[in-house]
């Protein structure tokens, strides 16, 4: 196929490869670092045309991990991966101990590797660096010894050394592990993540090795309902869903296809164009994450939320944590230190739609009833604080 | 240079598919087309010559890892040329690459092999079949959006270049699976194949001239290819210099929402194929003609509703679903119809027409597939599926797990290349020259093979078929609706698969082919009309059908599911039309025999009010060898609960 000009993507890609190519596999694999999924340019976050929700989704993830990543599933060609892709170049460095395969946190030894641990102790300081987050793709094809890690064939055969190869969710740790179409995940793989995201922990015990390593990933997927559903167990596992449709706004339309040809003619310059603004979404993201842990969230807010998710009949306590921290994530972006009503108003739907008990003859959508539930508790609360106010 | 390639501009007839092709040589950006097969010997003509013709204008150039693969991995089968042909039966490993066992034996450490996606790299990946791809068709169309392959597999890990170009073949009569490649791919040509019988013996008469003697057959069309060759040139030159005026940026993207197409990505597909267009004709700029090829192309393919559709559905009483999508999109005001031009309204609902399948009932008579089908079906089916996860104990027909076996290899190496040094001592003095080559080979024992144990997936596929004559009507086609969809539900828990068929009039229809989506299923149920006559033979006819493809597709068991009151008055054909009642009874006993020949199982849901049964859905059963419900005496759970426990048990007759 010839390559005229037209496509400057593919051979930047191609020229990307040779530091990590020498590597020790047969001359061409890439053993991507957390910064290798940046290494093309990606379309940047910030030229996304509409779609707030996600986008307000991955920010807040960003923010806050512990809101538990974001599923974001609608129809084709949308701007699902391209949203979550764009992400990466977003996130602010963090620090790691240094030569550590699973990125440890030199600030955190309760949560550190086995290695970080022996290392500590024999000398009373880690080496720190400081690193990008990882982005890491679960590709769909992955077989489950690359996803969790296994014994390194290349050292068994070349030094007849038992070593532990790590894996998709080694690397994943302490950041993003991403899987496009994740409703067409295989089940075992479903269930490798499903253990690990649970317990924060990746537990190998195959072909000799015994291994348990740090397993913190913000879980990110995307898909199209209509290739197939989700197992609930996965669905739950996300802190935030994510509706995404098609744009039928005409202008809006053509403004997607011209940013879109802006950015395949010359993708450096567009990223050069849009750095501005991708620079003081950094920033602002930056500083919500430094002030996110000071929010507070006043007594009768929480009970707003319990409230609502008692009305909505949600089971389990995943589903007010998620809105309590979303929210207080919102408050952090906007720069508040305290959360306000409207914050719930934002991220109860995104937080609440997958968990509500499925109904085989609803059609009412469900988001429209989490909005329609919010509305009437908070005009509730506001008329019981009026009431206060005036006694 | 070593063996003439049958010039494109020999092909005969197919002119929307090679004018797609063209726009696709000019543009390449527009990342592949689907086109409606025509006998799989002519359309691997069409996609060989289309890669003869691509080499023609400029040798594929590769990426730099790219080239660094050895040229001994192609297979000289899988590769000619330009063009990379993915079998039908291509597994994942062969698609996405992994290890590479013979090599790395040979060299003592894990090398990698490319798949078919990485060879594919700078090329046209061609298929023959889409729709049969079984499960793969997602990595396809992951790697038409990133242009890399990511591997993940068997200890290996990689990123490698995939940017083709890709021509997939579909057959219209099986609808379209693969809707994720459809959405990545910019062109589809959705209209059959138009050949007159002159077009079919040109065909024939200048395949067989082309094989008597190929360079004399390239020679003859010398004049024809150069023209073309400059034609795409010449278009690829102009490509950057076509304009296209904020004003049919719009129309494309009004014609876009007009027809419901889901996505952004068609908008810019829709835009590139316009352009090309016009670069093809030489034109500076797009005109109405660029933008019909484009609607043909790219966006009536995609329509998920006819632009006068929108006025009908306001006027009608819609259905609440109905209603709700509606909100979502915009009404096609007559202001804004005035942005479509009669000609290209023209040229939409066209498009759209030439895209309605073929009748299932005539499609279902022929015979000749289900052998060419049953062939494949044996050939694939121990290894399909995916690999999960390796064994020591060889399941029947297995494969060896590379992987594992290396790495159960591995620990013993240092012992087995000593011990073999000793033994060489012993027997030879001394081995000049090549004792450092030979030490560094793997040794693999018989002890240390595992294998492969692959899963494919099962589940159940649950086809509803369901009776919407006009005296369903009357019998609680409501209480119907509510046992479907509390089946629905359950079949989303379990992951099995739900087809769903309805009949009424004159002949039934495939509302959903085989899918998981339950979220569709859905929503077509709530939309189901009723009225007209209780078509029944056709139902079952059509039921046999598509358990056959599910079958082909890896989900060996499927339930059908009746709901009807039971009172079949429309037989096969015209001919059985005006026949007695008995007759038409004859006709489903033949059928029910049909359905056990197939091993399906069937329930019939009868939905009739008690006061005026006469036993008909009961009697119905037994000509089935089915088992019956009453609905109304029992609730929609308890309906569901019998059916999904009658399910796991072996059928018994």
């Amino acid at each position: 196929m010839p390559r005229s000009k037209s496509n400057p993507d593919c051979a930047r890609h191609s020229s990307k490869m040779p530091k990590e190519t020498k590597s020790k596999k047969g001359g061409f694999v890439e053993r991507p670092t957390s910064r290798s999924s940046s290494s093309r340019v990606v379309y940047p976050f910030t030229a996304i045309v509409g779609q707030d929700e996600m986008k307000l989704a991955l920010v807040l993830s960003a923010i806050d991990p512990n809101i538990g990543g974001v599923i974001i599933m609608g129809h084709r060609g949308t701007g699902k991966s391209t949203g979550v892709r764009g992400l990466a170049d977003l996130l602010p460095p963090v620090r790691k101990v240094k030569g550590c395969s699973y990125g440890c946190d030199p600030d955190r030894l309760n949560e550190l590797c086995q290695d970080c641990v022996s290392r500590l102790s024999l000398d009373d300081r880690l080496p720190v660096e400081r690193d990008s987050v990882p982005v890491v793709d679960l590709p769909l094809g992955a077989t489950e010894d690359r996803v969790c890690g296994t014994l390194d064939i290349e050292r068994a055969l070349v030094e007849g050394v038992k070593a532990f190869e790590p894996g998709l969710l080694a690397r994943a740790n302490r950041g993003f592990l991403y899987i496009d179409e994740v409703n067409l995940l295989d089940d075992h793989l479903v269930d490798a993540l499903l253990d690990a995201a649970a317990s924060g922990r990746n537990v190998v015990e195959r072909e000799g090795i015994s291994i348990t390593h740090p397993a913190r990933f913000v879980l990110v997927g995307s898909g199209n309902p209509e290739e197939g559903e989700l197992r609930p167990q996965l669905l739950d596992r996300f802190g935030l869903y994510t509706q995404i449709t098609t744009i039928t706004d005409i202008e809006d339309r053509v403004e997607i296809v011209q940013r879109r040809e802006r950015f395949d003619d010359d993708p450096l310059a567009f990223q050069t164009g849009q750095a501005g603004e991708q620079g003081r979404l950094r920033r602002r993201i930056t500083r919500a994450r430094n002030l996110v842990t000071r929010v507070e969230i006043e007594h009768e807010l929480l009970t707003l939320i319990a409230a609502l998710c008692v009305q909505l009949r949600v089971d389990g306590h995943r589903g007010e944590l998620t809105i309590a921290r979303a929210s207080r994530a919102l408050a952090a972006f906007e720069g508040r230190e305290t959360a306000k009503a409207a914050d719930i108003e934002r991220v109860a739907v995104m937080a609440l739609r997958h968990r509500l008990r499925r109904d085989p003859l609803e059609t009412v959508d469900s988001g429209a009833r989490i909005q329609e539930e919010l509305t009437e508790l908070i005009q509730m609360l506001s008329t019981k604080s009026r009431l206060r106010v005036v006694k | 240079v070593t063996s003439a390639r049958y010039p494109f501009a020999a092909v005969p007839g197919r002119r929307a598919a090679t004018h797609a092709l063209m726009l696709l040589a000019v543009e390449p950006q527009l990342r592949g087309t689907l086109i409606a097969s025509a006998g799989s010997a002519e359309d691997r003509i069409l996609a060989r010559a289309f890669g003869a013709l691509l080499y023609g204008v400029a040798p594929p150039r590769f990426t730099s890892e790219r080239s660094q693969l050895r040229e001994d991995h192609f297979e000289a089968s899988e590769v000619d040329g330009a063009v990379v042909e993915l079998p039908v039966n291509a597994t994942e490993d062969r698609l996405l690459g992994g290890l590479d066992l013979e090599r790395t034996i040979e060299t003592g450490r894990p090398q990698i092999s490319a798949g078919l996606l990485a060879r594919a790299n700078g090329r046209v990946l061609y298929v023959d079949d889409i729709n049969l791809l079984n499960g793969i068709s997602a990595h396809i169309g992951l790697a038409l959006d990133s242009r890399v392959v990511r591997v993940e597999r068997e200890g290996m890990s990689a990123i490698h270049g995939a940017d083709f170009t890709f021509v997939g073949m579909f057959d219209r009569d099986e609808g379209c699976a693969a809707s994720l490649l459809r959405d990545r791919v910019g062109l589809i040509v959705d209209t059959p194949a138009e050949r007159s019988a002159d077009d079919r013996a040109e065909t024939v008469d200048r395949a067989f001239r082309f094989d008597r003697d190929p360079f004399a057959f390239v020679d003859d069309f010398a004049f024809e290819t150069a023209q073309l060759l400059s034609q795409v040139e010449d278009g690829r030159a102009r490509l950057p210099l076509v304009s296209v005026s904020l004003d049919r940026r719009r129309q494309i993207s009004q014609i876009a929402v007009s027809l419901g197409v889901e996505g952004n990505r068609a908008d810019l597909f829709a835009l590139k194929a316009a352009r090309a267009n016009a670069a093809l004709a030489g034109r500076d700029s797009v005109t109405d003609d660029d933008v019909v090829i484009a609607i043909q192309f790219v966006l009536a393919p995609r329509a998920t509703m006819l632009p006068s559709q929108v006025e009908h559905k306001q006027s009608d009483e819609a259905s609440p679903a109905d209603r709700a999508d509606e909100d979502s999109r915009p009404d096609l005001a007559d202001s804004d119809r005035d942005l479509i031009p009669g000609a290209i309204e023209d040229a939409v609902v066209e498009a759209i027409d030439a895209r309605v399948p073929r009748d299932l009932l005539s499609a279902s008579q022929g015979t000749p597939r289900s052998s060419r089908a049953g062939k494949r079906f044996k050939a694939t089916i121990a290894t399909r599926g995916r690999y999960v996860r390796s064994a020591t104990d060889p399941p029947r027909d297995s494969r060896v797990a590379v992987d594992a076996t290396l790495r159960a290899a591995a620990p013993f190496q240092f012992w087995r290349r000593v011990r073999s040094e000793l033994n060489r001592s012993q027997s030879q003095v001394t081995v000049p020259g090549e004792p450092g080559s030979t030490s560094r080979r793997v040794k693999i024992e018989p002890r240390d093979l595992r294998f492969k144990e692959f899963k494919r997936r099962s589940g159940i596929l649950f086809i509803f078929a369901v009776d919407a004559s006009g005296s369903m009507a009357l019998n609680r086609m409501a209480q119907a609706k509510g046992a479907l969809t509390r089946l629905l539900q359950q079949a989303y828990l379990h992951r099995d698969k739900v087809a769903l068929i309805s009949f009424r009039g004159e002949r039934s229809d495939v509302l959903l082919a085989p899918t998981r989506s339950v979220e569709m299923a859905k929503r077509l149920v709530d939309a189901l009309p009723a009225g007209g006559g209780t078509p029944l033979s056709a139902a079952l006819v059509s039921a046999i059908d598509l358990a056959r493809f599910a079958r082909l597709r890896g989900t060996p068991q499927t339930m059908l599911v009746l709901f009807t009151d039971g009172r079949a008055n429309v037989g096969l054909g015209d001919r059985h039309s005006t026949s007695a009642r008995a007759t038409i009874g004859e006709e489903i006993g033949r059928l029910g025999v049909l359905l056990g020949a197939a091993e399906i199982s069937s329930v019939v849901v009868d939905t009739k009010s008690r006061f005026v049964s006469s036993g008909e859905g009961e009697a119905l059963a037994r000509m089935l060898g089915a088992r019956y419900f009453y609905l109304p005496r029992s609730d929609a759970a308890s309906v569901c609960d019998a059916i999904r426990s009658n399910t796991r048990r072996p059928r018994e007759n």
